[in-house]
């Protein structure tokens, strides 16, 4: 059983590597375990799956690892990442590529288990680099997977379902093309190891410098908002034009509504970059208190206040962005 | 005589000064000045007309590094708009901030 650990110790080691370069700590240590053992928890269901699937498979055990096995294993992981996107629990490829990884490396553990005790007869060094192989790939597939599908979502962030398809094919198409490649075990393992790791720390990193870039511009562009608002300048800028032609759409009420919800937004999403910043510095974030609580809530009546459609309109001004939605969450919300 | 973007400086009484505005493309400047600095305590922004995110980055490490040293950095005469900032970002609860009158 020294073989399970010898395969997985670089994975997880890549794994804490991903968390400890998340430099705002969007994704905390027991969140990682419970992904990996939501994980795990899908690579037992998938076993159960493949034995059923494969009962009614015609082909041989190579051509079903390669053709079926694929679309069930990532569907598995797809669906615990899609919980996690469509709930805004993740909402940046960083979290994202985070949670994939550790789905993946609990999958992976599962597996890597399975096949050590169903070919304990393999050479060690064989069953080493097989375990690595799968390990790197089940994680680096579901990655892939959330990071496109994350990414699709802020552009889309009340897109359907549809958005998860190019990150899922994306998954299946790695898994598939690692299966047939498995014949020979080293030469998956390093075609796996070269592209995948590589390809998700520069995306990881490349979206660690945008985020601290959107993290500025917006913060900046919210304040001067909240200046204009203030100031009693807005009606004459050019949000306060925009508003002002839903006059003809709307009630009164509901436009006084609309104007409280972009300033309650923006103080809001000043606030929630206040705890990336304070998470950015290494500093203790103070827990939230009563006036923060009071404007989620607040903000929560608004947005039922003014509906669907009010809320639909006012997208030019606020909220357009899976971000606008997911900062919110670094509130509690 | 144009005034400056921004200037960083130490007072008489050996606290920091602060005028113009403090943003992406001084922020470099002012963490290098406040870093020779021991352990700078008083920290006054009665000329600081803005501050952007960077510059409460600045001010974050600041805290952070007297924070270490069992100290805390205190801004006195802050002017309202700066003052916002700080409130909506929700400093005002970790730092010490007086307004200016």
């Amino acid at each position: 059983m020294i073989r399970a650990p010898i395969a997985l110790v670089p994975v997880l080691l890549f794994l804490a590597a991903l968390v400890h370069s998340d430099s705002y700590k969007l994704v905390p240590m027991r969140t990682v375990l419970g992904l990996v053992a939501a994980g795990a928890l899908g690579a037992g269901v998938s076993y159960v799956l493949n034995v059923y699937f494969y009962a009614q498979f015609a082909g041989n055990f190579a051509a079903y690892s390669r053709l079926i096995s694929p679309w069930i294993e990532e569907a598995l992981k797809a669906a615990l990442l899609l919980y996690l996107i469509r709930t805004r629990r993740v909402g940046l490829p960083v979290d994202a590529g985070i949670a994939g990884f550790a789905i993946g490396t609990g999958f992976a553990l599962i597996e890597n288990l399975y096949y050590l005790a169903s070919r304990s007869d393999n050479a060690i060094a064989i069953q080493v680099i097989r375990g690595f192989g799968t390990a790197i790939m089940h994680g680096g597939t579901a990655t892939v997977l959330a990071m496109i599908s994350v990414t699709l979502y802020e552009r889309r962030p009340n897109g359907g379902l549809y958005l998860f398809l190019p990150g899922f094919l994306a998954a299946v198409a790695i898994h598939s093309g690692f299966n047939y490649l498995l014949v020979k075990p080293v030469v998956a393992a390093l075609a796996i190891l070269l592209v995948l790791p590589t390809i998700i720390y520069a995306v990881f990193h490349h979206t660690e410098r945008s985020l601290r870039d959107w993290l500025d511009e917006d913060l900046d562009s919210k304040v001067q908002l909240l200046e204009l608002i203030n100031s009693g300048t807005f009606l004459n800028s050019n949000a306060g034009r925009m508003l002002q032609t839903l006059r003809g759409r709307f009630r009164g009420e509901d436009l006084a509504d609309m104007l409280c919800l972009l300033r309650l937004h923006g103080e809001l999403a000043v606030r929630a970059k206040g705890v990336l910043l304070l998470r950015e510095s290494g500093l203790d974030e103070p827990p939230l208190d009563q006036e923060t609580r009071d404007k989620l809530e607040e903000l929560g009546q608004l947005e039922r206040s003014i509906g669907r459609t009010g809320m639909l309109a006012m997208r030019p001004l606020m909220m357009a962005t899976g971000k606008d939605i997911w900062q919110l969450r670094l509130l509690g919300r | 005589m144009n005034k400056p973007i921004f200037e960083i400086r130490q007072g008489p009484e050996g606290e920091v000064l602060m005028s113009g505005r403090l943003d992406a493309t001084q922020c470099d400047a002012a963490l290098q000045f406040l870093n020779t600095l021991a352990l700078p305590r008083l920290i006054d922004l009665a000329q600081l007309e803005y501050i952007a995110s960077a510059g409460l980055r600045v001010i974050l490490l600041t805290q952070k590094r007297c924070k270490a040293a069992g100290t805390c950095v205190k801004l006195i005469n802050v002017t309202a708009p700066v003052y916002d900032v700080f409130h909506y970002a929700g400093f005002d609860q970790i730092l010490d901030i007086s307004r200016g009158g």
